[in-house]
């Protein structure tokens, strides 16, 4: 008997009052006479109160009716007619309730009755959830919705009346289609679009009703009805909420559903993105007309959908249209992030492939759309990015205070589940913040080679996309969140994933740094990721390893490191094995790429930069090897943007070697980069690599010299795809320093050529001094390495520019720059190993020569003379320069 | 006992401990959605789970113990305000402007949320009548009391509160709040003159 504790200030009454209460609360019968009977003092107040108590009980108590165990048979006696309605025939029993097709007399209308069990068998909390979606549902108003009449009670049953769609539903269909799938690519392509306008059809339907609020929460064929074939109904809007977290339904009905489940809800998230994914998985069944996921378990079932990708649907479906196919798996991708963002995107895809129109699932992920938006807003994006930072930032910080708490909260026996189901959020919400800072940084730094690559191994389907404009403050932010990275990978050390990322991060930095310029900070973040990338556990990292070590080597070329690059493309060679024709084809990309760069001319392990221990015929048989590997590439995919830019630099690596005519290669390869430039305007290293090409050409040796308004042609063609390169990256030092050399090469070509075509030498002249002195405006750059480099083709530059004077009557200007070239060369001279650099190019001191002879200035011969002596052996004879072999 | 228990663990918690801040909202979880289900504006019934605005209220309580222990509030009370602001701060995001009127927002409970338990309650058709009638009858009785009266039937039949916790959520003295439960359970009686109980 309860006593003091509570009832110390209480009234007698309410004291009596408390234990009766007790007693019903107890789960004893509510016997108003024996209880009055025992407390007789009271008996004639009590007589009058406790009916009261037991009203309000009663209210209470049928919402709070437990229930006991999870799974109910779903048992409905014969039904004649419920309320006002006439049953004509029983349609459909799923777990949730039987549906009658049946008549309202009242209006005489045809309706589908949708009857749940027996009401004594449901909880209180049910029969509220299920009217209150039910009068969700009653205000949805949509031309794919299933209108809904109405929901009540009647007999001790409870119904949901909604419009009579004749027809089948999706389920239905897609098993009575089963056996017979289509026949041949033109029936393919009717069948594609069916299933394209269901998608469409129940897309729009979804969207309409997330702008009003309201999750499905269970989209699967057997809710998409098909009404004369090509109208599509969404039926049951939350009524699965309603009903099965309840436990109601049969187990095998929550098996059912469980397969078009998102991988994020196992984690507790749900959103519009969820639906599109169960619409996607939907439309993905009906396509290859069985299930995606074959899990016998409920267990089984949620690993697969958690790890399992599905047959790609070009594999499934050969015939189908690659857009339909690409279309939906992007809808049913695992990575709400990979997904369409909502259903009127989705909606619109399948529009867009019904119409002919291209569709985006094709070009635009969530990373591009970021980085679109990044690049109209700049500014503001950067803004975002750091102010993101922050809130991030801050919010971590929160949330490890919050699972610290709650960890010694959980500690509590009763909060243990709760504890862990907050601790999985906590975890997703980690996930998800860095997913947003992958996009972030793809926005910024644009996807390199080998993640591009990485898309879609199966149907090999990718996308280049093009790198936005970097600046050294971008690197800054960059900086600024690697280090939140590595803090957060350092907290969560068990997280593989995190490890990854971080990885990721610092390979991208790097790749920033390089192209800015920074090579020394560049090749740090690479040997960062590097050792993040082997720290990863229990996941396939060897792509990524080679990746970086293929970065690493070309970048230990750039630094004039031809052993430590060599060893690098060895490393990923190591890692790649040897070739196989089985292998994905993004890996024998890889080999053939690293094969080339260790094995082209001036490369680590090729002619020219050849360490002595290699013979010429090792690296040729490298380059045959790619050779072979890009053929099998590029005719497996000839669309390949990728595939064909790495065999058009073999195709000019071969028209360099000596003794063969290297012409058809050598065009066809400059055809191919032509071609690419102009299908991918946005990708700078395909006009960056044609550049390359045609500067090169122009400047061989007699031998192979083509006729000179040719020769011309070229270079100029080379300045402005330069000129290109500097206004798309202006902050690429490497795009600078091409762009003056082209110049000043293009300027010392056309004062030549000023003399041999007399009648264009005014308009020749003009447009040399133009180029020249553009070149050697350009700023100096800082590293000793880059300006070194620099020197000579801008002491080149400079003589020429002083013939030019002389050639225009102007020598008092021409001999001023004589003296400046001088100037310079007696500075490169002091520096030994800027005296070593120098006979790389002697052409430049044959036409000094002619200068200094032409000016008649006595001193200035006479200190070339002297100088001249302190140049390398090889060039002191003035001997034609030697071209390397 | 469960009382002494709850005292002993608020005592905890006031004293600094916050590791019993689960547990004791574990025990008073169930009367707070009860709380929420009888209180929450009908416009917002079908858009919330009671369970995730309690689940939020939470979350603020972990935020707002440093004004716990600088009040001398019970727990129930300041659990229950919190809860309240947290249904208020619903209501404004998704009400919005138009309603925006606080003191109504969370007014006890509307009939039309209080009809739905009685609603649900039906189980045959012959208690249908019956239980119909004393829907309204109960519902039309509660809405003519006067509120403290109202209240405090809400509070100790919805939402389980023993005389000592409705006394303080009302901030009256406990023989005050017995008197009252008494008295409102004669008016409920007077009102609803003539009906027998099922």
């Amino acid at each position: 008997m309860t006593d003091a504790a509570d009832g110390s200030g209480a009234d007698p009454v309410d004291r009596l009052v408390e234990q009766f209460l007790a007693r019903c609360r107890g789960g004893a019968p509510a016997d108003v006479e024996a209880f009055c009977a025992a407390h007789s003092e009271h008996a004639a107040q009590l007589r009058e109160l406790l009916p009261m108590l037991v009203a309000l009980e009663q209210v209470k108590r049928d919402r709070q009716t437990s229930t006991g165990s999870g799974t109910r048979p779903l048992s409905l006696p014969p039904l004649e007619r419920l309320g006002d309605f006439k049953i004509v025939r029983e349609v459909g029993r799923g777990g949730m309730g039987v549906v009658f097709e049946a008549v309202q007399e009242s209006l005489g209308r045809q309706v589908a009755l949708k009857v749940l069990p027996q009401a004594s068998l449901l909880t209180g909390n049910q029969l509220q959830r299920f009217q209150r979606e039910a009068s969700v549902a009653a205000q949805l108003h949509h031309s794919h919705i299933v209108p809904v009449f109405g929901s009540g009670h009647s007999d001790g049953f409870h119904w949901y009346a909604m419009q009579f769609i004749r027809g089948q539903s999706l389920d239905h269909w897609r098993r009575t289609m089963a056996g017979a799938p289509p026949a041949d690519p033109a029936a393919w392509r009717d069948r594609a679009r069916f299933v394209a306008r269901v998608g469409a059809q129940a897309a729009s339907a979804l969207h309409y009703a997330h702008g009003q609020g309201t999750l499905h929460r269970d989209v699967k064929p057997a809710n998409l009805l098909l009404e004369h074939d090509d109208h599509v109904w969404v039926t049951d809007f939350g009524l699965a909420k309603a009903l099965e977290a309840e436990g109601l339904t049969q187990s095998s009905d929550l098996l059912g559903t469980l397969q078009y489940m998102a991988p994020e809800q196992f984690a507790g998230q749900y959103d519009v993105r969820s639906e599109v994914y169960a619409l996607g998985v939907t439309l993905y069944e009906l396509l290859v007309l069985r299930a995606a996921f074959a899990g016998r378990t409920r267990s089984e079932l949620m690993e697969q959908i958690r790890s399992l990708r599905p047959t790609p649907l070009r594999r499934a479906c050969p015939d189908l249209p690659t857009d339909l196919a690409l279309v939906v798996e992007r809808a049913m991708a695992r990575d709400p992030g990979d997904r369409y963002a909502d259903a009127a995107a989705l909606q619109a895809d399948l529009q867009a492939f019904l119409d002919d129109r291209p569709i985006a699932a094709r070009r635009h992920n969530a990373a591009q759309l970021l980085w679109r938006w990044c690049r109209r807003n700049r500014t503001v994006a950067l803004l975002s990015a750091c102010t993101l930072l922050a809130v991030v930032g801050a919010g971590v910080t929160g949330w490890i205070a919050y699972v610290t708490t709650d960890d010694a909260l959980a500690r509590e026996q009763q909060a243990t589940a709760r504890a862990t189901k907050q601790g999985e959020l906590v975890a997703t919400n980690l996930q998800l913040t860095l997913t947003a800072f992958g996009e972030l940084f793809d926005a910024l730094v644009g996807r390199d080679r080998a993640l591009v690559l990485d898309e879609d191994p199966d149907t090999g389907e990718q996308t280049v996309v093009a790198r936005t404009v970097v600046e050294p403050r971008d690197v800054a932010l960059l900086q600024r969140m690697l280090a939140f990275y590595d803090r957060f990978a350092a907290a969560n050390a068990d997280d593989q994933s995190l490890r990854f990322e971080t990885a990721r991060a610092h390979r991208r930095t790097a790749a920033i740094q390089a192209r800015l310029g920074d090579l020394d900070a560049a090749a740090a973040s690479y040997l960062q990721a590097l050792s993040r990338l082997l720290q990863v556990e229990g996941r396939d990292v060897r792509r990524e390893v080679v990746a970086v070590h293929v970065d690493l080597g070309q970048l230990e070329q750039r630094r004039g490191r031809s052993g430590e690059a060599a060893q690098r493309f060895r490393q990923a060679l190591d890692l790649l094995g040897p070739d196989s024709a089985a292998d994905p084809l993004a890996i024998r990309f890889e080999r053939a790429q690293a094969l080339f760069l260790l094995g082209r001319r001036g490369g680590p392990g090729g002619p020219g930069g050849r360490p002595p221990d290699r013979l010429r015929s090792e690296a040729q048989s490298e380059l045959d090897t790619a050779r072979r590997i890009a053929a099998e590439l590029t005719a497996a995919e000839p669309q390949n943007p990728e595939f064909r830019a790495l065999q058009a630099r073999l195709q000019l690596e071969a028209a360099r070697r000596p003794g063969g005519d290297g012409r058809p290669a050598r065009d066809a390869a400059l055809a191919t980069l032509r071609t690419l430039v102009a299908e991918h305007p946005e990708v700078d290293t395909y006009r960056h690599e044609l550049c390359e090409a045609l500067w090169a050409e122009a400047r061989r040796g007699p031998g192979e010299v083509r006729a000179a308004p040719q020769q011309l042609e070229g270079l100029r063609e080379a300045r402005t795809l330069a000129e290109e390169l500097v206004r798309q990256q202006p902050q690429v030092l490497e795009y600078r320093l091409l762009r003056a050399n082209i110049g000043a090469t293009l300027g010392q070509r056309l004062v030549a050529a000023a003399l041999v075509v007399p009648g264009d030498a005014a308009a020749l002249r003009q447009e040399a001094e133009l180029e020249l002195r553009a070149a050697l405006a350009t700023p100096a750059p800082t590293s000793e390495r880059d300006s070194l480099r620099q020197a000579l083709p801008m002491l080149a530059a400079r003589t020429a520019l002083a013939m030019l004077l002389l050639d225009t009557a102007r020598p008092d200007a021409a001999a001023k720059e004589a003296e400046a070239v001088l100037t310079s060369l007696q500075a490169l001279v002091r520096d030994a190993r800027g005296a070593r650099r120098l006979p790389g190019d002697a052409r430049a001191f044959e036409l000094l020569d002619v200068l200094l002879r032409r000016l008649g200035r006595s001193d200035l011969q006479e200190q070339w003379r002297e100088l001249r002596t302190r140049l390398p052996a090889d060039d002191r004879s003035g001997a034609p320069p030697r071209r390397p072999r | 006992m469960h009382a002494d228990d709850d005292d002993l663990l608020e005592q905890r918690l006031r004293a600094g401990d916050d590791s019993v801040l689960a547990t004791l909202l574990e025990r008073h979880r169930e009367r707070l959605v009860r709380m929420v289900q009888f209180r929450l504006d009908p416009r917002l019934v079908g858009r919330f789970d009671p369970e995730d605005l309690v689940q939020e209220a939470y979350i603020e309580a972990g935020k707002r113990l440093g004004a716990f222990r600088g009040d001398s509030k019970p727990f129930l009370v300041w659990i229950r305000l919190i809860t309240q602001q947290t249904m208020i701060d619903v209501h404004r995001r998704h009400v919005g402007a138009a309603m925006r009127n606080a003191g109504r927002e969370i007014k006890p409970p509307a009939s039309g949320t209080m009809s739905r338990f009685f609603v649900a309650s039906v189980t045959s058709p012959s208690n249908a009548a019956i239980r119909d009638e004393l829907r309204q009858r109960v519902e039309q009785a509660l809405d003519s009391m006067e509120e403290i009266d109202r209240e405090v039937l809400l509070l100790r039949h919805f939402e389980e509160l023993t005389n000592k916790e409705a006394a303080a959520v009302l901030g009256i003295q406990e023989n005050a709040a017995s008197n009252r439960y008494v008295r409102a359970l004669g008016r409920l009686k007077g009102l609803l003159e003539g009906l027998e109980p099922s």
